[in-house]
């Protein structure tokens, strides 16, 4: 029972939620607002999967004006099939998806059934935070194209890029480690604590039998402290060997804070071992064991970053995978040749620099260069990758590889090879340089006060010194607070790589902006009428005439008259690219486009207008303006006061007016190329500015490389955004300053609980250099000192971000 | 005395028991995903319902 109608009454479509207002399809007492809902909904009651909409109401993914017939076509190829699975034999084929859309529970029971929908499937596991799908099938009984259509047709496309052919090594393998070390060094930390008890209270050395027990538990210690030294602290012993030697080299000066703290620990070892071994008393085992389990999960907290974002994408996963060559059938992009010739349909993107054999074409570069108006192409022109055609299909013939074109040049620059990490922030190199030559000279010092006044404490003192001034607390209050830090500005939809970059964001004294994408809205504009009068009839026939045009223009201006319904017979619709459209309605000529289309060059060009002329008379104009994003003004006011602004952008300067109440007039650059990014960046920082760069394209890639700090907007954070340090959801970006204001008070609670923590060291070394650190105060007074230490830090994150309004 | 010696050791052995199966745990992946298999308990299993 189907029935079409439109009713007043608001209603909601019954799979995903949305409006019913363009259409409302009716099933028995449901409501659907497009085709698309209503056949994922008659799929799923034909399996008998209708629990997915009890799990969660609405649960579906919109489907409105989603058209993917023949996008999937090139999976039918043997070639790009095989560069996608990831096992296949005669009767069994897997393959792993990442799919973007998967929001709820429903999700992920719908496609752990996929099975039930397709026959040929034999299993389909989902890995909800990082959206990725497994699925194993029969290729005798179904193949990858059928399965990838019916995923799309229920609203979970998966996403197939030129990065998928890549098979992505096996990243956690080092967190595998990370977990293993906490496992074996809690597990020692668990027993050493037990067998240590009888030693706090004070087992009777006189008694032969206490002696006896004692003697086991101390060995069964020194066993158990093995791998707590050896394996679980070998990342710190490994880089402590690697600071000194390449300090020795002189290679660099700066002492990595490993340094400090293998010293602490090698301190507890030994002088374990020492009273273990020769006094036969008990060592701080359990101290040794305590301090390394601490660090290992502060190593932990560090590690943790959004799986479900990605911070490295680069032109692959922006590229198709495969494209259509003639007389060839479809081709993975990074194997296309000179000469070889392409087919692009309309929205497609150009994956290779190439010669135009069509003879016109629209080629919208946004992305690229950020120029917000496409471009016209003639005949025999070069087009550059990374353009979308608009409109028919066009023929072009490769001209270079798609990994050596003009856009994939920039990533060829040295600012892609050299990793971030590298750049500490000044705060943790001074912090250790200081901290370990203060620690050192105490030691030292203690060491000639008691050789001078009582040589039998010589050892002991100076080891205990050591052992307190290990920076367990400081190491850890940093983890535990950056922590809370990432976790408060992921709340507000501010996601930032890792925690290093909440350090360095505190350094930043400039930022730059892109101008398209970043400070406009990407796809909206701010559309005006001017010079004349129309009657609503009118309105309605420009409606339907620009509503025909894919042009940007067009369609911004078809978007500003939606509320006008069609009325009428449209015919003779025709559209001179570049230059302007014009179509009869019901006996009307309309005609649309620029002063040279029209003929009326009385009227000062200005780019973004539109004229219009109905019946052959000139009726007024349409001027289309960037639409900059809600609130801009404000915070480059508020980001002025603290920073120098730049304006770096791929458009041309017909917004240099608006802009220039907020950047200084020489810190304004239009008509940028990619490159010119990217050098401007560099420039800057060999004059030692520190950059945040803000923007949202592959036209920024290289600048938000080689920034200080990059950050990407995104209206979906799912979405494609270029490699970058910080990923900000744009419909937060008139609050950017109050998360950099965030990341310096969270910076500021680190530092308090250094200060903290420095006290309970100087308490510590108090009590060490005077002598009287036995190993009962040491396994009290470490991790208490440590745990205050953390509360501290975490505790006041949470209360600043109360204070700022952020949770 | 020796009882003691004894007890201590089982009690390693079965902690020891516990860390291999942890090892074998990480190395199998189980703490790769650590939220899926929280929404998926819950799903009731409807096979049998299915048949009519």
């Amino acid at each position: 029972m189907v029935k079409v109608l439109k009713n007043d009454i608001k209603v909601d479509c019954f799979h995903c939620g949305s409006a019913c207002d363009e259409q409302d399809i009716r099933i028995d007492d449901k409501h659907f607002c497009c085709t698309g809902c209503q056949t994922v909904f008659e799929i799923l009651q034909e399996n008998n999967l209708c629990a997915y909409y009890d799990l969660n109401q609405n649960a579906g993914v919109s489907l409105k004006a989603k058209d993917f017939a023949g996008k999937y076509d090139y999976l039918s190829s043997s070639e790009i099939e095989k560069q996608l699975l990831d096992f296949k034999s005669e009767t069994l084929a897997n393959v792993t998806f990442h799919i973007p859309s998967v929001h709820c529970s429903s999700c992920v029971w719908l496609l752990e059934n996929f099975s039930k929908v397709k026959s040929g499937v034999i299993n389909a596991r989902l890995n909800f935070i990082k959206k990725q799908l497994f699925i194993s099938y029969n290729p005798t009984e179904t193949s990858l194209k059928e399965v990838v259509e019916l995923l799309a047709t229920l609203g979970y496309a998966p996403l197939i890029n030129l990065e998928s052919a890549d098979k992505p090594s096996k990243s956690n393998k080092e967190q595998h480690r990370l977990l293993l070390r906490i496992g074996v060094v809690g597990f020692c930390f668990g027993n050493i604590m037990l067998l240590s008890f009888p030693e706090y209270f004070k087992l009777d050395l006189q008694n032969q039998v206490d002696a006896g027990y004692q003697r086991f538990f101390l060995y069964l210690n020194f066993l158990l402290a093995l791998p707590v030294f050896f394996f679980g602290a070998s990342d710190y012993l490994k880089g402590a060997y690697v600071s000194l030697k390449e300090n020795l080299k002189g290679t660099t000066k700066v002492l990595s804070v490993d340094i400090p703290i293998v010293m602490g620990i090698s301190a507890l070892f030994i002088r374990s071992t020492y009273e273990t071994f020769v006094n036969a008393s008990s060592g701080y085992w359990d101290s040794l064991a305590g301090l390394v389990l601490f660090l290992l999960v502060g190593k932990w907290l560090q590690q943790i970053t959004y799986n479900y974002l990605s911070f490295e994408r680069d032109y692959k996963s922006y590229f198709p995978l495969a494209v259509k060559v003639k007389d060839y059938g479809f081709k993975n992009v990074s194997d296309l040749n000179r000469s070889d010739v392409m087919e692009i349909h309309h929205q497609e993107l150009i994956p290779a620099d190439s010669v135009l054999l069509s003879d016109m074409a629209l080629i919208d570069y946004s992305f690229v260069t950020g120029e917000s108006e496409p471009v016209e192409v003639k005949v025999g022109e070069s087009i550059f990758a990374g353009g979308r055609q608009l409109g028919a299909k066009i023929e072009l013939m490769v001209e270079k590889s798609a990994s050596q074109s003009y856009l994939t040049e920039l990533w060829n620059n040295e600012a892609f090879s050299k990793s971030k990490e590298s750049r500490t922030s000044n705060f943790a190199n001074l912090f250790s340089r200081y901290f370990t030559y203060t620690a050192i000279l105490i030691a030292v010092l203690t060491g000639i006060y008691w050789h001078l006044n009582n040589p039998d404490l010589l050892w002991t003192s100076v080891t205990a010194v050591l052992m307190v001034a290990c920076p367990c607390a400081l190491t850890l209050a940093m983890p535990f607070a950056m922590n809370a830090t990432m976790g408060i500005l992921g709340r507000n939809r501010f996601f930032v790589k890792n925690q290093n970059i909440i350090q360095l964001l505190t350094e930043v004294d400039t930022v730059a902006f892109d101008k398209t994408g970043t400070l406009t809205e990407a796809k909206s504009g701010q559309v005006t009428f001017s010079d004349g009068h129309l009657e609503p009839t009118e309105w309605a026939w420009i409606k339907m005439t620009t509503s025909q045009s894919v042009h940007p223009l067009s369609k911004l201006i078809s978007e500003f008259l939606s509320n006008y319904t069609d009325d009428g017979d449209i015919s003779k619709f025709e559209e001179t690219k570049g230059q302007g459209i014009s179509a009869q309605i019901d006996g009307n000529t309309i005609r649309l486009g620029n002063s040279a289309f029209l003929g009326v060059d009385h009227i000062p060009k200005e780019s973004g207008q539109v004229f219009v002329e109905i019946n052959n008379e000139y009726r007024g104009r349409f001027t289309v303006k960037s639409k900059f994003r809600a609130g801009w003004q404000s915070v480059l006011q508020r980001l002025s006061q603290l920073y120098t602004l730049s304006l770096i952008s791929g458009d041309n300067d017909k917004d240099k007016a608006t802009l220039s109440a907020y950047f200084q007039t020489k810190n304004i650059h239009f008509n940028l190329k990619p490159q010119d990014k990217l050098n401007f960046i560099q420039k800057n920082q060999e004059a030692g500015r520190k950059i945040l760069m803000i923007g949202d394209g592959l036209n920024d890639a290289g600048a938000l490389k080689q920034a200080h700090v990059g950050m990407a907007l995104s209206e979906d954070v799912n979405a494609f955004s270029p490699a970058c340090d910080v990923i900000l959801d744009s419909k937060e970006f008139n609050r950017i300053d109050d998360f950099i204001g965030f990341s310096k008070i969270a910076m500021l609670v680190v530092i308090a609980a250094f200060a903290l923590s420095i006290i309970y060291n100087f308490v510590g070394i108090g009590l060490a250099a005077t002598g009287k650190l036995s190993p009962i105060y040491a396994a009290v007074f470490m991790p208490l000192s440590s745990m205050s230490v953390v509360l501290f830090a975490v505790g006041s994150t949470y209360l600043f971000a109360k204070i700022k309004k952020l949770i | 005395m020796g009882v003691i010696v004894f007890l201590v050791i089982v009690a390693l052995a079965v902690a020891g028991g516990f860390l291999v199966s942890f090892f074998w745990a990480t190395k199998d992946g189980q703490f790769d995903d650590t939220y899926t298999p929280s929404v998926r308990i819950l799903f009731d299993d409807e096979k049998d319902a299915k048949k009519d």
